[in-house]
């Protein structure tokens, strides 16, 4: 038994615990420096944020039980009441975002999917729901700045109800809630619209940029490589916004593995591939890309960050900023004074 | 206008440069310039304020959107904090530390950003949000609280006396509780425009990395072979960690907060 207790006093520890914070700090820190995308999802890092919200629930328990002894006693005073209660606030509510964080990691889901303009998805094909319906994407569109950069990118979308039809709009900064899912606007991208005499697959006429259109009549090809809303020679591939103010189409002429030239195309240009095939770049269709989300945890860590906020705010402007030259010691509990 | 903000942006780099000697000297106790200095920094801050004032006019939105707007807002709050100080705690000691950060931090408009002197762009998607005023000055107020007190602990090791360690740690305590607020605010703003209230984004773990160190000097402080001149420390690592999450991360690793 008395090893249970030394395990239990070592781990619920502040120093352990201030150990802890400087270990995470430091490789947090080379982290980011590193490979910032895989380092923070390793077991050995999941496994110290662990370690730390072990010894925070720990420490946060010890000073519960402390405190109700000592106000049982009913001999406290005002300022250690006003100290305790504002420390114990904001590190259980630390421990809480920490709790919302663990049943994020393993009950949480989130995706990222593409929904070409005009299509529809069902959330149960995305997600594990108990609640699934059904989203159509009715239009995608970009609000624009006058020089032309965007000011919003939005999704009129549409989701059924029994018999009636409710519409909705996805922008950034205002994602969708709804049946315990929440929809955010990601990205977004476009779809070409193609027309020919020839294709080999009749049925493909909305091509992804990057794709490769073969033909029955001969043995050339066509690569997309990218839909671009308004060209200029200044900025090389690269649009000049993400206005459609000049769109051009940049796409290759190719022999098996040999390209035998690159075209910047209008809509509705006939390019000749072969004596007998021609194609042309038709329009475009945009397409958004929605992160689908729902988070279990989240009240948890909403809770928990309500009570970290209030619990510092109050420490702050009523327990740290007192004169502590005027010898008011705190009693019981822990003393920063040294004056 | 264009020429009237370079020479606003220019004089108050000077007045804070000048007010930086002033203080120097005037501690040495040569000649008694230290009201002399004192009033330079007002000056220099209304210089500060001017900037900021006829930005806000000029865009018609708050100076909160950019490293620029950040660095101005930075600059005046941390020289504001500092003239409160000088005044309640009667001490001019720190006015030349804490005037020549503030000329350096000044003096990276013209290293780092000249272009955005009288550039003002607009504002993207993900930054038009109501969230967006609460995270950044509850950011700009940390950023300055933690320069004070780091100006006060370098001065304290320097001549190796602790008598202002209650001042630092109560400075150090605004800082971390608005920081923290900070952090939160933002995590809360990210969960509503990236779905994600916590991606380990360069930008926030270095906000953490800079919220452990001062959490550490907070639970360090009872200990008492922990006070004086390693606890100090302790608080100028933290600023340099501060300016390092400014422009280290702007400048140096790309992620989710590129707004420079």
């Amino acid at each position: 038994m008395l090893k249970i207790k030394q395990v239990y006093d070592f781990l619920s520890a502040m120093k352990t615990g201030i150990f802890l914070l400087m270990i995470i700090g430091l490789i947090s820190a080379i982290g980011t420096v590193i490979n910032p995308n895989h380092f923070f999802h390793t077991t050995y890092f999941k496994a110290l944020l662990l370690l730390l919200f072990i010894n925070l629930g720990f420490c946060t328990i010890n000073q519960v039980s402390k405190f109700i002894k000592v106000v049982s006693k009913g001999k406290s005073k005002k300022a250690y009441l006003s100290r305790q209660i504002s420390l114990l606030m904001l590190h259980l509510g630390i421990v809480l975002i920490l709790v919302g964080g663990i049943v994020n990691a393993y009950n949480g889901q989130s995706l990222n999917i593409k929904i070409v303009q005009g299509d529809s998805i069902n959330t149960a094909d995305i997600i594990n729901t108990k609640n699934p319906f059904s989203l159509t994407v009715n239009k995608f569109v970009i609000d624009f700045y006058d020089d032309g950069s965007p000011s919003q990118y939005i999704s009129e979308v549409s989701i059924k109800e029994k018999d009636k039809l409710n519409h909705y709009s996805i922008s950034v900064n205002h994602p969708l809630k709804y049946q315990g899912i929440k929809a955010y606007q990601h990205s977004y991208g476009y779809m070409v619209k193609v027309f020919s005499n020839d294709l080999l697959d009749s049925e493909r006429s909305l091509v992804a940029e990057g794709q490769t259109l073969a033909f029955n009549n001969t043995t050339r090809t066509i690569n997309l490589y990218r839909y671009i809303p308004n060209y200029d020679m200044r900025y090389g591939m690269n649009s000049k916004t993400a206005r459609p103010d000049n769109p051009k189409i940049i796409y290759s002429l190719n022999e098996g593995e040999e390209m035998l030239g690159i075209g910047l195309a209008d809509f509705d240009e006939e390019i000749v591939v072969d004596d007998n095939t021609s194609l042309t770049f038709t329009s475009v269709t945009p397409y958004t890309v929605l992160t689908i989300k729902s988070d279990p945890g989240l009240w948890l860590a909403a809770i928990g960050s309500i009570l970290f906020m209030l619990g510092i705010c109050w420490f702050w402007l009523f327990v740290s900023q007192r004169n502590r030259k005027s010898g008011n010691t705190t009693q019981g509990g822990i003393n920063n004074g040294h004056n | 206008m264009d020429i009237i903000n370079e020479l606003l942006i220019y004089s108050t780099l000077g007045l804070y440069a000048i007010a930086a000697i002033f203080y120097y000297l005037g501690n040495k106790n040569k000649i008694n310039l230290l009201p002399a200095a004192f009033g330079l920094a007002i000056v220099a801050l209304g210089f500060n304020f001017l900037s900021l004032f006829i930005r806000t006019v000029a865009s018609g939105r708050l100076p909160l959107h950019n490293g620029y707007e950040f660095v101005l807002c930075f600059t005046f709050f941390t020289v504001l904090m500092y003239l409160f100080y000088e005044k309640y705690a009667g001490d001019t000691k720190a006015g030349t530390i804490v005037m020549l950060v503030s000329t350096l931090l000044y003096l990276s408009i013209p290293l780092l950003m000249p272009y955005h002197i009288n550039y003002i762009g607009n504002v993207m998607p993900a930054l038009k949000s109501p969230w967006l005023a609460v995270h950044v000055i509850t950011a700009i107020v940390a950023y300055s609280a933690f320069a004070l007190a780091a100006g006060l602990a370098f001065l304290q090791i320097k001549n190796k006396t602790f008598t202002k360690d209650n001042y630092v740690y109560r400075i150090v305590i605004t800082g971390f509780a608005t920081l923290s607020l900070s952090i939160v605010l933002g995590a809360i703003w990210a969960e509503q425009a990236w779905g994600r209230y916590w991606s380990w984004d360069p930008k926030e773990t270095w906000a953490l990395v800079t919220w452990i160190v001062y959490a550490i000097y907070l639970h360090l402080n009872r200990y008492k072979n922990w006070q004086g001149s390693r606890a100090n420390i302790l608080v100028i690592v933290g600023f340099i960690i501060v300016l390092f999450t400014f422009f280290g991360v702007n400048y140096l690793l790309s992620g989710l907060h590129s707004y420079a």
